[in-house]
């Protein structure tokens, strides 16, 4: 709202016609439009009628009929809360009037008028009430941008089809920490069957980088709508930064953009990655761990040459891949956190619960997250694992279980806080003891062996699989499911003990090279 | 590991989890407590701070089980989470350590 060059308009109140008559004349002075009204019923009207954002200040008695000073101002609140709004009162009226100030009161006077106190007490409050408006005015805009932004973070389903074409689903969650941020995601169709995708992160945070990265955005749209190629697109904005934008004296703009191009060729089957200074995308397909490709690269805009990270990613039958500006990473490194449960996390909050969990997580930098899955367009019902933890640990890990325990609760509690407590119980009982297996026995607790822990989420069957895998060679024989548990004082020793009470815990289990690589499955609905 | 010797028995109370990274620790300790009251005619495991028994945990608790035997002592199981008392339920070892049944497990296997 700009300011008005207008001196403002006033309403005053008061049931004493020479008080009335007397603060017209004085306020008149300062060059104000003038309204009154003699009680408070008698303004309220007024209010209404007129429009409270078309008053500037309301100076008001205190005692009055009909409504006093103290109940109109509780009334003009509710009203327009930016309504700046004086108080006319004897010294003795005062302290009863004391708990108003926290109504809102902008100022009281004190009866009889001065002249100039009262023509003051009333500029402040005109100033006061514009400065407001123009606060929230603000306000509104920058949550218009937030809104923008968010829609224009997209969620589109491509289920076209060519022959031999795989569909894919995608999925962004955008968390500025403040009402507008600087990072950015822009998806283009070049043809069918290929989807092209650009995370952008400008560098801070705020309304400043907001305008940037739609600046940016705009750019990058406008140059994959006519078929120019990623690496041709960050070249154009690397100069752009270096030399257009940062150098043309008439002073700097030292930001800088990280961001990274995704071609998802669907017919092809493959994925062409160009970072230039993102964090690495992660690929999760089914049976593997996640696996992170094209990191280490610097953002566009500090060097001339570029740098970037370029990776060919085959796709399989189904599969997903993550990407995230690097202030998930932030967040993760800040919590303690692997940034695949932070992802999950974000993923798994609906769009329209975002701005709540927005303002309880406490980001310390704007945070994006996009998700490809891709799948047959008419198989069965799409893989639709989330991942939520991997690590690699070296076989002589044994020792620090506990620990591997505590981080791997930590990620999980936050990924999914509602994980009922019986079932937690029992995942971490199952992790525990097929990883002391693996560690013990599949890696014979040697360093340079590695077992690997990864638990996924099904969200659509509330289904948790956790897979626990070492590089030795299983049992000589798969065991099978047991009818039941053994009897721990039978003569007969039980050497894996562990592994039947991964059976009983477990909804299900799979194994695959003779139990080198356990899959547990816990049915989060069940629990 | 807390101990007190009230009406003839031992009340050995186990100060968390019961897991492999500690069970050495907790069995000398054990030992220590059953060879300072031999005149104890009862043993009681108080689990009331434990929230998680692993495999070695489970083994440690029978062999204190078997240890007591031995002695010719009593031995029972106090205070169990419901987590660890349906498991001991699974494992037959409710009855064996004095329990009395727990409800049906939240997740059994199919």
């Amino acid at each position: 709202m700009p300011p008005s060059s207008s001196p403002g308009r006033v309403l005053l109140v008061d049931d004493d016609p020479t008080t009335l008559m007397l603060l017209r004349t004085i306020v008149g002075r300062g060059g104000f439009a003038i309204e009154t009204a003699t009680d408070g019923a008698q303004a309220l009207d007024r209010l209404r009628s007129a429009g409270a954002p078309e008053f500037d200040a309301v100076l008001t008695d205190y005692l009055m009929p009909v409504l006093n000073g103290l109940e109109l101002l509780e009334q003009i609140r509710l009203l327009d809360s930016t309504l700046a709004t004086i108080i006319n009162t004897s010294d003795s009226e005062r302290t009863t009037l004391s708990a108003s100030l926290k109504g809102g009161v902008c100022d009281f006077l004190e009866k009889p008028c001065n002249a100039k106190v009262v023509l003051g007490a009333v500029e402040r409050a005109v100033g006061l009430t514009r400065r407001q408006r123009s606060l929230h005015s603000a306000e509104r805009r920058l949550a218009d941008v937030c809104s923008i932004q968010e829609r224009l973070a997209p969620n589109l389903p491509d289920r076209s089809s060519l022959p031999g074409q795989l569909a894919c689903e995608l999925t962004t969650r955008i968390c500025p920490i403040h009402e507008a941020g600087g990072d950015f995601v822009s998806v283009f169709h070049p043809a069918p069957g290929s989807v092209q995708l650009v995370l952008g992160d400008v560098s801070g945070h705020g309304l400043l980088e907001g305008f940037i990265a739609a600046y940016f955005q705009g750019m990058v749209k406008g140059m994959q709508t006519v078929g120019i190629a990623p690496l041709q697109i960050a070249e154009a904005c690397n100069r752009f930064l270096l030399v257009e934008w940062s150098g043309n004296g008439a002073g700097e703009v030292s930001s800088s953009l990280s961001a990274i191009f995704v071609h998802l060729d669907l017919v092809a089957r493959e994925l062409r990655i160009l970072n230039c200074g993102c964090p690495a995308l992660h690929c999760h397909v089914p049976g593997r761990n996640p696996e992170a490709w094209a990191g280490q690269s610097s953002p566009l805009g500090w060097f001339e040459t570029l740098n970037p990270g370029v990776a060919t990613v085959p796709l399989g039958d189904t599969g997903s891949c993550c990407l995230w500006s690097d202030g998930l990473l932030d967040q993760a490194k800040r919590l303690g956190l692997t940034p695949h449960a932070v992802a999950a996390r974000l993923l798994l909050t609906l769009p329209a619960d975002l701005p709540a969990f927005r303002r309880t997580s406490n980001f310390a930098d704007d945070v994006l997250v996009a998700r490809f899955r891709w799948f047959p367009p008419d198989g069965e019902q799409p893989d639709d694992a989330l991942p939520l933890y991997h690590e690699a640990l070296p076989g002589d890990s044994g020792p620090g279980i506990d620990a591997v325990q505590e981080r791997f609760q930590r990620n999980l509690l936050h990924a999914i806080p509602d994980l009922p407590s019986s079932c937690l119980t029992s995942v971490l009982l199952c992790v525990r003891e097929a990883l002391i297996n693996a560690l013990k026995h599949g890696c014979a607790g040697l360093r340079d062996a590695v077992a690997h822990l990864t638990a996924v989420l099904r969200p659509r069957q509330r289904r948790l699989e956790i897979t626990v895998s070492d590089p030795g060679p299983g049992r000589s024989q798969v065991l099978s499911a047991p009818a039941g548990l053994p009897d721990l004082f039978a003569d007969t020793g039980h050497v894996s003990l562990g592994l039947e009470m991964i059976h009983f815990l477990t909804t299900s289990t799979r194994e695959a090279r003779n139990g080198a690589e356990l899959t547990m499955e816990f049915d989060l609905a069940a629990a | 590991m807390q101990t007190q010797f009230h009406n003839n028995a031992l009340r050995l109370v186990f100060p968390g989890d019961i897991l492999s990274t500690n069970v050495a620790e907790l069995r000398v300790a054990l030992l220590g407590h059953l060879g300072a009251y031999p005149m104890a005619g009862g043993v009681i495991a108080d689990l009331g701070l434990s929230n998680l028994i692993d495999s070695q945990g489970l083994n440690l608790l029978v062999a204190l089980f078997r240890e007591c035997e031995r002695r010719q002592v009593t031995f029972r199981v106090e205070n169990p989470v419901p987590d660890i008392q349906r498991l001991f339920t699974a494992l037959k070892l409710a009855e064996r350590f004095g329990l009395t049944p727990a409800p049906t497990p939240v997740l059994a296997a199919t």
